[in-house]
């Protein structure tokens, strides 16, 4: 055991170490005034012959160096420099990838939460599905359920807080007056969410569209009915989860001890994302989102809007679209011949909207993109999809099935 | 330089920010994420239902029966959350009757139909906002009867067409004597079980979803009235183009000036200042009036019908609060039960 003395001794090395580790607060000094004029050489030799900063002020020696009007004058210099370099030196943010699913994990007290993200990366605009699976941990493990068990009928919340937009830059201040300091951003209501219990025991989800770039924060709150075994229990957790550019910023394991081992999960379509789902109607769904992208370009872009991406953006669909081609929908396989006739339809009048945009003018572009919608999908879809009708020959007229009428 | 202060604040501020608010417990809950519903609803339902919902979309023509207003209050919350999503899950199969609902089942997730809902319902007002005291309540759609349509057209001095003599009743009731609020507002089963739990003395009042005709437009107006059929609220329910939205603002401006009017005796709407409302909005909000008036007759006649062995379900209501049948129906069996003493 150190005695006090010791335990002084061992103080005051540290003290001296440290002390020994910094510069003298004026050499501090010093450094600071230097920095500026180090900078201001770098411009110089860059080529800004109104650089009044001389090479040797600007190598002074740290220790001695002192502040000279030409050092003055070469900070003012490079401070006005700076923000045009700033902007040349920025470098776009890189662009975020693509990711299925992104799994967050946290344990808080004694529950454990796991929250699967879809899109993995959130993506600004793009609807965000939020699973999250609960569990409380066993002291004596289950046969059943191993080391936990899932939280079932239970009305969990979820409140949804948004970043705080950006600062915005402040007022330039009027001759004579002092700069008023920029007003500090004011994050948006927090917004509150029911989950709904899905197919995994224990797991409910939700879903909201994130509007800004930055961490969004996700707090989960709900209570365990426990039955006869006593009063419900209050679980809760908050994890911070990125959105847009700040979506990779998102950390795997939020919490004090991650789930280290899953419990046993189903294999089967409820267990996954959507194993349900086959190709066509998958296709089909990114198809109608990227219908509805040029859609809303089209009704945004008013007088100068961004013609040359919806023209490239309706030649795209319009060759994802020839893709369907031979993906019948079983129930209807006798009709495939048809069905690929209607889908090799589409990419012509997609073309028309193309050459529309290139043409700059939003009115035929709208009046191009009409028959898309209600001659080329809507036909195939009144047969196929919907099945209200077996013949679409004579569209837009159509004939009912006999039950539907 | 930074002030040190100022940057401690800022930094307090951004921490408050980031932090959820202890007034969480007071935000309104949402099922679902309109904004994604409003893709949804898009890709899956408009080609039938129309972009607003109003059930007039490119593949309506030739059905029948025709797509629903599925923007209508009235069949909106005359389901539960779980009897729409077995609608909009199983289609036609799961519906009320025969339809070219198609199951959507496959294309669509239970979290994707809470979006689709969420949008659906966001521009309408919620029903316990015009009762806030109400924790259950009954939705059943009323056909106004010969003596009703007698009534009406003595009131308006022309019929009621036939297509306006079906309205969507809802009514809404208190939690049962002496149990606490839940909280929320639920929709009763239709069995005879559920329907006999809600007593008349429960009561609180009666909403319905109506259209307003006015300058060449179509208005959905909701009605909050009361047991002495008085009106106590009143909104509009918004989601239509942007020439009904710029009416429906209008409109909702004057309806202030109704609210308080009406009534069972009286018949009839009335405003504080003739001046401010014009004419021809009171006349149509006359006619407003009475079907809805007609409407709820016929559910306290099916109310009547109900309780006719159980006076106790009327305790403590007053004559205003009763059809004049079931008060001259409740003194008689007074009097009958004395004479039997």
């Amino acid at each position: 055991m150190r005695s006090a003395s010791g335990r002084g001794r061992a103080w005051f090395v540290a003290f001296a170490l440290l002390a020994a580790a910094s510069p003298p607060a004026s050499a501090k000094g010093a450094k600071k005034r230097a920095a500026p004029a180090a900078e201001a050489k770098a411009e110089a030799k860059a080529g800004d012959a109104k650089a009044e900063a001389k090479p040797a002020e600007a190598a002074a020696d740290a220790k001695t160096a002192e502040a000279k009007p030409a050092d003055a004058k070469a900070d003012a210099k490079t401070a006005e420099a700076k923000p045009a370099d700033a902007k040349a030196a920025t470098p776009a943010p890189a662009p975020v990838p693509d990711l299925p699913e992104r799994i967050v994990e946290k344990q808080n007290a004694e529950y454990l939460f796991r929250v699967t993200l879809r899109p993995g990366n959130l993506k600004v605009g793009r609807v965000a599905e939020v699973w999250m699976e609960v569990a409380r941990v066993l002291e004596i493990p289950d046969p059943t359920t191993g080391d936990r068990a899932p939280v079932i009928g239970s009305h969990p919340l979820a409140t949804v807080q948004a970043p705080a937009p950006p600062a915005a830059p402040a007022p330039a201040p009027a001759k004579g007056k002092k700069a008023a300091e920029p007003a500090a951003p004011v994050a948006p209501p927090p917004v509150r969410y029911s989950l709904w219990p899905l197919s995994t025991p224990g797991a409910y989800g939700f879903h909201f569209t994130p509007a800004a770039d930055g961490i969004y924060t996700i707090a989960f709150e709900g209570m365990e009915p426990r039955g006869d075994e006593g009063e419900p229990l209050r679980y809760e957790a908050t994890f911070r989860i990125g959105a847009g550019n700040a979506a990779p910023q998102t950390e795997l394991s939020q919490g004090s001890a991650a789930t280290r081992r899953s419990s046993r999960r189903p294999v089967g379509p409820g267990s996954g994302a959507r194993g349900a789902e086959d190709r066509l109607v998958r296709l089909m769904r990114e198809l109608g989102d990227r219908f509805l992208d040029i859609e809303a370009a089209v009704e945004t872009a008013a007088a100068k809007g961004p013609w040359p991406e919806i023209a490239a953006k309706a030649r795209d669909l319009g060759a994802a679209i020839a893709g369907v081609k031979g993906l019948v929908p079983q129930a209807f396989s006798a009709g495939g011949a048809e069905f690929d006739r209607l889908a090799a339809a589409a990419p012509e009048k997609l073309e028309a909207v193309a050459v529309a945009a290139e043409g700059k003018d939003p009115k035929p572009m709208r009046a191009a993109l009409d028959p898309v919608e209600n001659g080329a999908c809507l036909q195939c879809h009144a047969k196929y999809r919907f099945a209200v009708t077996n013949d679409v020959g004579a569209w837009p007229k159509f004939e009912p099935k006999p039950w539907k009428k | 330089m930074t002030n040190p202060r100022t940057a401690s604040t800022a930094a307090l501020a951004a921490l408050l920010c980031l932090a959820v608010p202890s007034r969480a417990e007071e935000l309104p809950v949402h099922d679902g994420d309109s904004v994604s519903g409003a893709r949804l609803y898009r890709l899956h339902c408009a080609s039938c239902h129309g972009r607003l919902g109003r059930g007039d979309g490119p593949l309506a023509g030739p059905l029948s029966p025709k797509p629903v207003d599925v923007r209508d209050g009235g069949t909106l919350f005359a389901r539960s959350e779980m009897g729409m999503l077995r609608v909009l899950a199983g289609g036609a199969a799961l519906g009320d009757g025969p339809s070219a609902m198609p199951a959507h089942v496959r294309g669509l997730s239970v979290l994707e139909m809470r979006d689709i809902m969420a949008w659906l319902e966001e521009p309408l007002p919620r029903l316990d906002t015009f009762f806030p005291l109400a924790s259950e309540y009954i939705a059943h759609r009323q056909t106004i009867d010969q003596y009703g349509r007698e009534r009406a057209q003595k009131a308006l001095g022309e019929a009621l067409p036939d297509d306006e003599i079906r309205a969507m009743v809802f009514t809404l009731f208190k939690p049962p004597d002496g149990e606490k609020h839940p909280g929320t507002l639920t929709l009763l089963p239709d069995e005879p079980a559920a329907l006999f739990a809600a007593k008349p003395r429960r009561k609180v009042g009666f909403v319905l979803f109506l259209p307003l005709r006015w300058e060449g437009t179509t208005v959905r107006v909701v009605l909050g009235m009361n047991r002495r059929m008085e009106l106590v609220k009143m909104e509009t329910a918004g989601g239509g183009d942007e020439k009904s939205e710029k009416t429906r603002q209008r409109i909702a401006e004057q309806l202030k000036s109704f609210e308080g009017s009406g009534g069972r005796e009286t018949r009839a709407v009335d405003v504080m200042d003739e001046t401010k409302v014009p004419k021809e909005l009171v006349r149509e909000m006359q006619r407003v009036f009475t079907r809805a008036l007609e409407s709820i007759a016929m559910y306290e006649k099916e109310e009547r019908d109900r309780f006719w062995s159980d006076p106790d379900a009327f305790r403590g209501m007053e004559a205003a609060d009763m059809p004049e049948d079931v008060q001259f129906d409740l003194k008689n069996k007074g009097e009958k039960d004395r004479k039997g003493r």
